[in-house]
């Protein structure tokens, strides 16, 4: 819609009963969905419904990186994050964004830590991901995406990585930000993780938080990312669990 | 209908824990602090003696020497061809080791093989840093005349092969055509009618699909039979 | 060894028999998913076989132009996403995406599928501006017939943002007509519908009709350096309004579904 939305105030984004703005409590994930090998044409993929993002990541190779870009002891990984037009309340132009440039930089710092590029030395391995819905936290939903398109694409890697935005609403921290509570709240913190790992491979934040907030902020996004990690796997179990008995004879 | 109970193999995915003894890190898996865990989406296979290790689902093939591949030419150049391999690795032919005794900056190689066509080849060394190198200097390798291509996932190609060659001589027997069916996924079926054709890669897709299934060898036989009738009696 | 492979379709095709199973006249499994983008104003996923396109629709409202004042405007444009073919490179689409583009905003505008005077609002100063998107996800072929489903499907269940509603006094998007456009490929003297990527690699020419309800023709593009006989067009024609037909009732259905299913949810808020 071409309306603006309304300006939301704190008392709106949380009621006195701890609920917000689509009914959910303050440590209630959004529903998680994703589908493995959606697509035929790429060599690993996934589509993501983290709340009402939707996102589709194709990974295409790994190949033989073009000479001036080849490195001699390891893999090369680029990612593009794209949004469709269609994707937001405001139509976007089709034109590649600052935005976009900087949220694929930041997938791909998020994602590059988990592969093992040292196995693949000279090659290239692209990412890309099409926001087809955007709502909030989409950088978070795309590495959820992508770290299962790379998985899928039987790219070798350390760990799956996993991410959620906290953000912070009405003074209390929330997990897994919707767009109201994006560019209505107090804080946005997206966070990955490499959950076999314990190790922290994106850390944005816009806002003000307390050294209190901030530790606890990890803690609240630890916990959703295991559940989150969860699905990941289940849904590359679920698409090569290899076909149980067939009906013949 | 008949009640059968698969034994399903255990799938994994990057970053599972598979071990927590000393067991060793085969391929597949890394070793971090003490335990093994897995780097690929993959099947487990353990072994006393070898340790434990992850066959990749999916991915393309990675060149092994001695291979037997099937590559297809896609650049020709004065002493040398560009093979796709399907790899992320493009395999090199040196004129030499195709056996070419005339100077080839002054014949074209296009004489031997051009682009398009596909042969029979086998690693003689790959590095990572280097391409893999291949070879036709031996009995059975070289141009492919004929056939339709098809390609399957290369981890997959152990099973179209089978135990000690079980499912592959099997085929060989009981199929109308002739397969060459090469480690790194590239598979030329030849001769037989269109019915054959269409029948054998019927055939391999259903055994790429259930490749990580037990009892396959067995349901391809009776599919075989079905079709072409027993042919061990 | 190409050659083996073009003699191993000839001989199926003259058993009406195409490598997938199908007969020669026949498309594959279509299909038809309104409302995949809530948040865009009208949308649609169509799947034909493996063949995947997304249409998005956003409708704003701005300037007519200054040669038709008295019209809306409609745009429609088109993405390959990077992943949907190893040959897609991510920016602007190549000469081929275009080339789909435009026959899927030929086949609408030629055959006066919206009526633009119905869309002002302010003569010469606002009319609505219907921004059409369709997103190749993965090309397996066909991706011309699938991305004219998809626009007429994303059309038919569009619903104008409120502010624009009000102003135009109606809630949705009108359709005059129902153009849909049919693929149809050449190999050897053997013509088939809506080829596959394996057959596209094969094809001599391949021509795409847009047809009508009513078996008007309202754009033919033909593709590819081959070429046909007279005989051979007139054909594709007959064939082109018989498969339209097929593909029509299929939008015309899933647009039903979804509207019927809205109806219900608004119902019971």
């Amino acid at each position: 819609m071409e309306i603006k939305m309304a300006k939301l105030s704190q008392e709106e984004l949380l009621t006195d009963e701890g609920i917000r703005t689509d009914g959910r409590k303050i440590d209630e994930a959004r529903p998680f969905e994703v589908e493995v090998g959606v697509l035929t044409q790429a060599d690993g993929s996934a589509l993501v419904r983290q709340g009402k993002n939707l996102i589709l990541a194709g990974v295409m190779g790994p190949y033989e990186a073009e000479r001036h870009s080849q490195f001699l002891d390891r893999s090369s990984l680029r990612v593009r994050y794209h949004m469709q037009p269609y994707s937001t309340n405001e139509r976007k132009s089709p034109t590649y964004s600052r935005r976009e440039i900087e949220l694929s930089r930041a997938i791909r710092e998020a994602l590059e830590p988990a592969i093992i590029l040292t196995e693949l030395p000279r090659t290239q391995i692209d990412v890309f991901v099409e926001v087809l819905q955007a709502d909030g936290g989409t950088r978070c939903a795309s590495v959820n995406a992508a770290s299962v398109a790379l998985a899928d694409a039987g790219i070798p890697m350390r760990d799956l990585v996993t991410a959620v935005a906290i953000g912070k609403v009405r003074d209390t921290l929330v997990v897994d930000i919707n767009d109201l509570e994006d560019e209505n709240g107090q804080a946005d913190f997206p966070i990955a993780m490499m959950p076999n790992k314990g190790k922290i491979t994106l850390l944005q934040m816009n806002g003000l938080l307390t050294q209190e907030e901030i530790k606890r902020s990890v803690e609240m996004a630890k916990r959703v990312i295991n559940s989150l990690y969860t699905v990941q796997v289940n849904a590359l179990k679920k698409k090569y669990a290899p076909l149980a008995a067939s009906n013949e004879g | 209908m008949s009640e059968r109970i698969e034994k399903v193999r255990e799938v994994v995915v990057p970053g599972e824990r598979l071990s927590d003894e000393g067991a060793r890190a085969g391929e597949g898996c890394y070793r971090d602090d003490s335990a093994v865990f897995s780097s690929f989406l993959g099947v487990v296979e353990r072994d006393e003696q070898r340790g434990v290790r992850v066959r990749p689902l999916r991915g393309k093939y990675m060149p092994k020497v001695d291979d037997f591949v099937v590559g297809k030419v896609i650049e020709v150049g004065l002493t040398d061809w560009t093979v796709d391999i399907n790899s992320p690795y493009v395999g090199r032919l040196d004129s030499r080791d195709a056996g070419i005794e005339v100077d080839p900056i002054t014949v074209d190689l296009r004489r031997y093989f051009d682009v398009g066509d596909y042969i029979g080849a086998k690693v003689i060394s790959f590095d990572r840093v280097t391409p893999p190198s291949l070879t036709v200097r031996e009995r059975g390798l070289g141009k492919i005349r004929g056939g339709i291509p098809i390609s399957i996932i290369p981890s997959r190609v152990p099973r179209v092969i089978g135990k000690k060659g079980s499912m592959i001589s099997m085929l060989d027997k009981m199929l109308k055509t002739k397969l060459v069916v090469g480690q790194n996924g590239y598979i030329i079926i030849q001769g037989g009618t269109p019915e054959d054709v269409s029948f054998t890669i019927s055939i391999l897709r259903k055994i790429e699909e259930e490749a990580y299934t037990y009892g396959l060898t067995d349901r391809i036989k009776e599919l075989l039979i079905k079709r072409y009738g027993d042919q061990d009696g | 060894m190409g050659q083996d492979y073009l003699e191993f379709l000839l001989a199926k095709f003259k058993s009406n028999e195409r490598v997938d199973g199908r007969a020669l006249d026949q498309y594959r499994k279509l299909e038809i998913l309104p409302g995949v983008v809530p948040k865009a104003d009208g949308s649609a996923q169509v799947k034909l076989g493996e063949t995947q396109v997304l249409a998005g629709i956003k409708i704003t409202s701005g300037t007519p132009y200054a040669d038709t004042p008295n019209e809306g405007v409609l745009t429609v444009g088109m993405d390959l996403a990077p992943f949907a073919h190893p040959d897609f490179q991510p920016g602007p689409p190549d000469e081929r995406g275009i080339g789909w583009g435009r026959v899927v905003d030929r086949g609408i505008r030629e055959g006066k599928a919206i009526d633009l005077g119905s869309l002002v609002i302010e003569e010469g100063k606002k009319v609505a501006i219907i921004w059409l998107d369709i997103t190749v996800l993965n090309h397996e072929g066909n991706v011309q017939d699938a991305s004219s489903v998809a626009a007429l499907a994303a059309l038919m269940t569009a619903k104008f943002p409120p502010d624009i509603a009000e102003a135009l006094g109606k809630d949705s998007v009108e359709l005059a007509h129902y153009p849909i456009s049919v693929t149809i490929g050449k190999i050897g003297d053997y013509l088939l519908v809506d080829p596959s990527l394996e057959e596209e690699d094969y094809l001599d020419s391949e021509l795409s009709i847009t047809t009508l309800e009513d078996g008007r023709v309202s754009s033919m593009q033909k593709i590819l350096s081959g070429a046909l006989t007279e005989d051979e067009v007139l054909r594709c024609v007959e064939l082109a309004k018989e498969k339209s037909d097929e593909l029509r009732a299929a939008v015309m259905d899933a647009a039903k579904k979804y509207k019927s299913a809205e109806e219900k949810k608004v119902n019971e808020e």
